[in-house]
């Protein structure tokens, strides 16, 4: 957004714990200058909550570019351009005659202003934290002041319950799915002229590349090394016969005490063989992917108006 | 599931909407350590060609994924972090 007005898009950001929302200045060749705090109308930092976003609006129509921003607490805030890079204090968001951390269970969610019908007054578009999608539209009266309607459920959730990952269709879905907390943003994606949504994601568990790697350890333990220990165990029991002298005996034919001390000779000299010790360290391995269950990543997901 | 599976299908179908898909980067989808990346697809080097940028929640930094593509098929490879002020942007991740 275009937060200084010089006619070239910035960045401004929050951060998780940054505590403040900052400003990068775009050159206009994609340079940007060290990021700046932005400010209250004292002239001071202020500290928006922690896992702060925003966008921005010129909600009362006064030219100023105005901020809307959502962190943990105090939720969706506005706060009013005052010029220079500085803001008025904050106050709940207005929608729906109401607020709209009132109106619904805010948590972890992503607001974004744009004219979606057209009409030439900005609509909100709003994501929160279950993975659902919101429109509240937009009017203007005669001086210019937004305000919103309260809103209408667009998508209750925007992710396929089947992804085209290798053996992601096995996964268990117990820590989410994907499409959780979106991060809107709108583009015209595809260039069709309508505008579509660019959206990030949060999910639990173990990320796809996670999954192809314990497929793959799992596949050479079956494959290679079961049939390897499988026959090495075998070269072993015949030698361990042979030193009992009962060369070409089925184990069948043994007594029980023959029996034991074959197992168990067999097992010690397993114990040190190199067959046995590439099955142990694969099998840790293994061990080790199955227990990443709460490793968080998120995706970049389009979804392209009709 | 299946009702999850029918209800979203219903909801793709009724809305506005065509069902989402994930931008690739090369062969892989773009994926991000401890998500919250807030992208977004614009030009900013103004040299016509929207760039993409994705913010992670993992030591708060920015993404910068340069478009080898054009604007209606846009096509990403790798990133760079972005720098402000010379210095890789970081915001306080966690």
């Amino acid at each position: 957004m275009d937060l200084d007005g010089d006619g070239i898009k910035d960045v401004i950001s929050g951060g998780a714990y940054a505590k403040q929302l900052t400003f990068f200045k775009n050159d206009g060749k994609g340079n940007f200058a060290e990021g700046v705090a932005l400010k209250n109308e004292r002239g001071e930092v202020f500290d928006p909550g922690s896992h702060a976003n925003v966008t921005t609006v010129d909600w009362n129509g006064d030219g100023i570019l105005d901020l809307v921003y959502y962190a943990s607490i105090p939720k969706v805030q506005l706060r009013l351009g005052k010029g220079d890079l500085r803001y008025g204090e904050p106050q709940p968001l207005p929608a729906g005659g109401s607020t709209l951390n009132d109106l619904l269970r805010v948590r972890d969610a992503r607001v974004v202003f744009y004219d979606w019908d057209g009409d030439g007054a900005e609509d909100l578009i709003f994501g929160n934290g279950d993975g659902s999608i919101r429109f509240f539209k937009g009017s203007r009266d005669a001086s210019g002041q937004l305000s919103l309607d309260g809103g209408t459920l667009w998508l209750e959730s925007f992710s396929p319950s089947k992804l085209e990952i290798i053996d992601f269709d096995r996964m268990e879905f117990k820590n989410g799915r994907p499409g959780q907390r979106p991060t809107i943003t709108v583009t015209d994606w595809n260039g069709d002229g309508k505008p579509d949504l660019l959206v990030g994601d949060l999910f639990r568990g173990p990320t796809p590349q996670d999954r192809i790697a314990q497929n793959e350890v799992y596949r050479e333990l079956r494959d290679r090394e079961f049939p390897n220990l499988r026959q090495t165990r075998a070269l072993l029991e015949q030698k361990v016969l042979a030193e009992m002298g009962l060369e070409g005996h089925a184990e069948k034919d043994l007594s029980a005490e023959q029996k034991e001390t074959l197992r168990q000779s067999v097992a010690k000299r397993l114990e040190s063989h190199p067959v046995q010790l590439k099955m142990n360290r694969l099998s840790r391995q293994l061990d080790e992917y199955s227990a990443i269950t709460f490793r968080n990543y998120g995706y970049v997901w389009v979804i392209l108006s009709r | 599931m299946l009702y999850l599976f029918l209800s979203m299908s219903f909801l793709e179908a009724t809305s506005g909407f065509q069902p989402a898909f994930r931008v690739k980067a090369g062969d892989a989808y773009i994926s991000v350590d401890a998500a919250h990346s807030a992208p977004v697809y614009e030009d900013l080097d103004g040299d016509g060609v929207k760039e993409l940028l994705v913010g992670q929640f993992a030591q708060g930094r920015i993404r910068l994924y340069k478009n080898y593509g054009t604007n209606t098929e846009p096509i990403f490879k790798d990133f760079t972090w972005l720098e402000a002020g010379e210095q890789e942007v970081c915001l306080s991740g966690g």
